[in-house]
């Protein structure tokens, strides 16, 4: 039977029978979202025009996130224990949370406002009421407040997603995720484990650091699992921690795949399309771990055919840029990177980690995941972010650096001038900085941005037809 | 290689105005400048057709039309659209051959352009969101002191004592002027301070560029002499205006079109 969400649910991947089966979650989540009818046909029309459709692998992205939103939203309805973590994630906290439990459905455990970008942001474009309701409830906007945050409180305030059992704030990349828990855990009421740490470290000393930073880390981990333990009876260890690495396997595997493909001249998938898939370790320890790898698989598939038979979202031989970042909810600006005639074989997320080097012998599960976490740079200091990508870019083959920044990120910000001085001062390769939101897209205009991205384009093409 | 013969235009649609340039080889047949308005693409056509009526031409008898500045995309009778830092670089580069950088501030957009001694682009910087740092700051500023557009760079030179203005918001400096005229600053010294606050803003975005000589500064705003001069006492460099700076853009524009044909100008 036909409903006013079939048309929209059929081009994100859905089959028939899962729509009938699943008719009653899809109605209640709906009604509890405030999506009727219009905001499905505009959602259908958007998913059309901004993505690569053609390609089964993408419309099943999309349909991953859709579920990814009924779990969330759905999660105390259906009796799970519900746990929230903030974004960035660190490594495998949620899955190991998952790993640990007593069955697959104990736990709801994701980062709901990485889920509502995705779908409020990139599917139905309605995200702007949910970003107001959180600036009405204390996240002010001109505050220098991350829109990421905005959402997720705007979100709880609208009732959307269910209080959480517990939520686990880190300031081990950003400061201002605690800060909003702060706030979220006077207004709501539920309870925060806050996972302390610091980014200073001074210029130059990445890949080392003070091993007191470890050792502080690690304790402010190992104090995460000790209340997750006293709150849930969980144990996690470093059987449970390896365990919950295999619980994303197929997923990291599928999008190996994906990113050996994008490598491809002319670059087989643009980065609207992209970005559905690259967020799934990100946000979701659920659906995304097996459908969602299901989807990447198929990609995958449809990508290596794609790169065989020479078909590009761009012509051969077409500039090639590192992207730092996609942005989560606006295929609009993710889309004008390929209209301007750039190809994207690689982002951020996507490059290769380094290589981590023999591991000091620290004793405890939260200093051993400290330590690699260090070691991955981001976490380090801004030396570490801009070094890791330097040495990142050694297995790279681009023609210049699109380093677009979040405004309201004090860890992005500060150092994008840093960045683009030193990487194009080491690598030789044009850098340009692009000051963006990717939450929040009534904080930049596209049409704007384009000047820049497609003059970035022209210099980029002349280089190359004078080299 | 086409002959001679070959005709090419540059329209170059900016927030405030509208520009367009003929050439017949390196000769410039005829130029044309008006206010853009509330349509882009009238704005467009408007200012081709005036500047083909000052000639004997027809719009038929172009052999190629490149359009540029922030309405490119809506020249529906152009042939490509390129950016107008492509387009600035281009234009400046053949009047001042040794020219390194540009500065085009226009009405809603700041530049700073490295370039080559081809006029390829070797780096940019472009104002963010913000208006500040635009020729647009400069005309709510005017309006507030009750002065023209026209006058404000000379009236500027006049200041001895020049006040202390905000660089980062057009909103903020637009109440603080208020302030400073209820506190009896004279026009003059607000006018001066004014252009410094701009020419600091385009000198903290151009500074990770570098300001290399030749400096040549483009724009709408390059007519306002204060502008020039806040500019040089900030970077402390010489700059020179481009000869007919509005039109420069519109100039790149057509220079390219050439080039499309392949004629090198």
């Amino acid at each position: 039977m036909t409903t006013y969400y079939t048309e929209l649910l059929t081009l994100c991947g859905f089959k028939e029978d899962e729509i009938t089966r699943q008719k009653q979650r899809i109605e209640t989540a709906f009604e509890i979202l405030q999506l009727g009818p219009e905001d499905m046909k505009i959602a259908a029309e958007r998913v059309q025009n901004r993505f690569d459709i053609e390609l089964l692998g993408i419309r099943k992205a999309l349909g991953v996130w859709l579920k990814e939103l009924f779990d969330v939203v759905l999660a105390r309805k259906e009796g799970k224990k519900i746990i929230y973590f903030g974004y960035p994630p660190f490594q495998y906290t949620g899955l190991a949370i998952k790993a640990a439990a007593k069955s697959r459905d104990e736990f709801y455990v994701g980062c709901p406002e990485v889920v509502f970008c995705q779908t409020f942001g990139q599917i139905f474009n309605k995200l702007t009421p949910i970003l107001e309701e959180g600036e009405a409830k204390g996240l002010a906007p001109g505050h220098a407040m991350c829109s990421l945050l905005q959402i997720k409180n705007g979100a709880l305030a609208k009732k959307m997603i269910p209080l959480p059992d517990m939520s686990i704030a880190t300031s081990y990349f950003c400061d201002m995720g605690p800060k909003a828990d702060e706030l979220m855990q006077y207004r709501y009421g539920y309870p925060v484990i806050y996972v302390d740490s610091c980014l200073d470290s001074p210029w130059g000393e990445w890949p080392n650091f003070d091993p007191e930073r470890v050792h502080y880390l690690g304790k402010q981990l190992n104090g995460m699992f000790q209340s997750l333990k006293d709150r849930f009876d969980i144990e996690i260890d470093e059987t449970v921690w390896k365990n919950s690495r295999f619980l994303a396997g197929r997923l990291y595997m599928a999008i190996d795949k994906v990113n050996e493909f994008l490598t491809a001249d002319p670059v087989p998938l643009g980065v609207a399309d992209t970005e559905l898939i690259m967020n799934f370790p990100y946000g979701c320890t659920g659906i995304a771990m097996d459908e969602g790898a299901e989807a990447v698989e198929i990609l995958a598939d449809e990508l290596k055919r794609r790169v065989e038979q020479g078909i590009g979202v761009v012509p051969k031989s077409a500039p090639r840029v590192l992207l730092a970042f996609q942005s989560l909810v606006d295929p609009v600006f993710n889309q004008l990177i390929g209209e301007v005639g750039l190809a994207v074989p690689a982002t951020m997320t996507l490059l290769p980690p380094p290589p981590f080097p023999k591991s000091h012998p620290y004793p405890t599960l939260g200093e051993k995941r400290a330590e690699k976490a260090m070691f991955g740079g981001a976490y380090h200091s801004s030396y570490g972010n801009i070094k890791r990508i330097e040495e990142s870019l050694k297995f790279a083959d681009v023609d210049g650096i699109i380093y677009n920044y979040q405004y309201s990120c004090r860890p992005l910000v500060c150092n994008s001038k840093l960045l683009k001085l030193h990487l194009e001062k080491e690598t030789g390769l044009p850098t340009l900085l692009l000051d963006m939101d990717f939450y929040d897209d009534r904080n930049y205009s596209a049409a704007a941005l384009r000047t820049r991205i497609e003059a970035f384009a022209e210099m980029l093409r002349a280089k190359k037809a004078a080299a | 290689m086409k002959s001679q013969a070959l005709i090419v235009a540059g329209i170059d649609i900016g927030a405030a105005t509208a520009k367009a340039v003929l050439l017949n080889g390196n000769t410039m047949l005829s130029s044309c400048v008006i206010p853009t308005g509330e349509s882009v693409a009238l704005a467009a056509e408007s200012v081709m057709r005036s500047t083909l009526d000052r000639t004997d031409l027809s719009l038929s008898e172009i052999d190629y039309i490149v359009a540029t500045g922030y309405g490119r995309r809506a020249v529906t009778f152009a042939h490509e659209a390129i950016t107008e830092i492509s387009c600035h670089a281009k234009g400046a580069n053949l009047l001042y051959p040794l020219a390194h950088t540009v500065v085009d501030i226009g009405g809603q957009d700041s530049k700073v352009i490295e370039i080559d001694e081809k006029g390829n682009i070797v780096n940019f910087a472009m104002n963010d969101k913000c208006a500040a740092g635009t020729g647009r700051f400069l005309e709510v500023m005017a309006r507030v002191l009750n002065a023209e557009i026209e006058e404000i760079g000379s009236l500027s030179l006049k200041g001895d004592d020049p006040c202390q203005i905000s660089n980062t918001c057009t909103v903020f400096a637009e109440s603080e002027m208020i302030s400073l005229r209820a506190e009896g600053k004279s026009r003059e010294n607000i006018l001066a301070g004014i252009h410094s606050a701009m020419a600091h803003r385009i000198a903290i975005m151009g500074n990770p560029i570098g300001f290399k000589s030749q400096i040549i500064f483009t724009g709408g705003v390059a007519r306002n002499i204060g502008m020039k001069k806040a500019l040089q006492d900030r970077i402390g460099e010489e700059i020179t205006v481009a000869d007919n700076p509005q039109i420069i853009g519109a100039l790149g524009a057509a220079i390219i079109a050439a080039k499309k044909q392949g004629h090198s100008i």
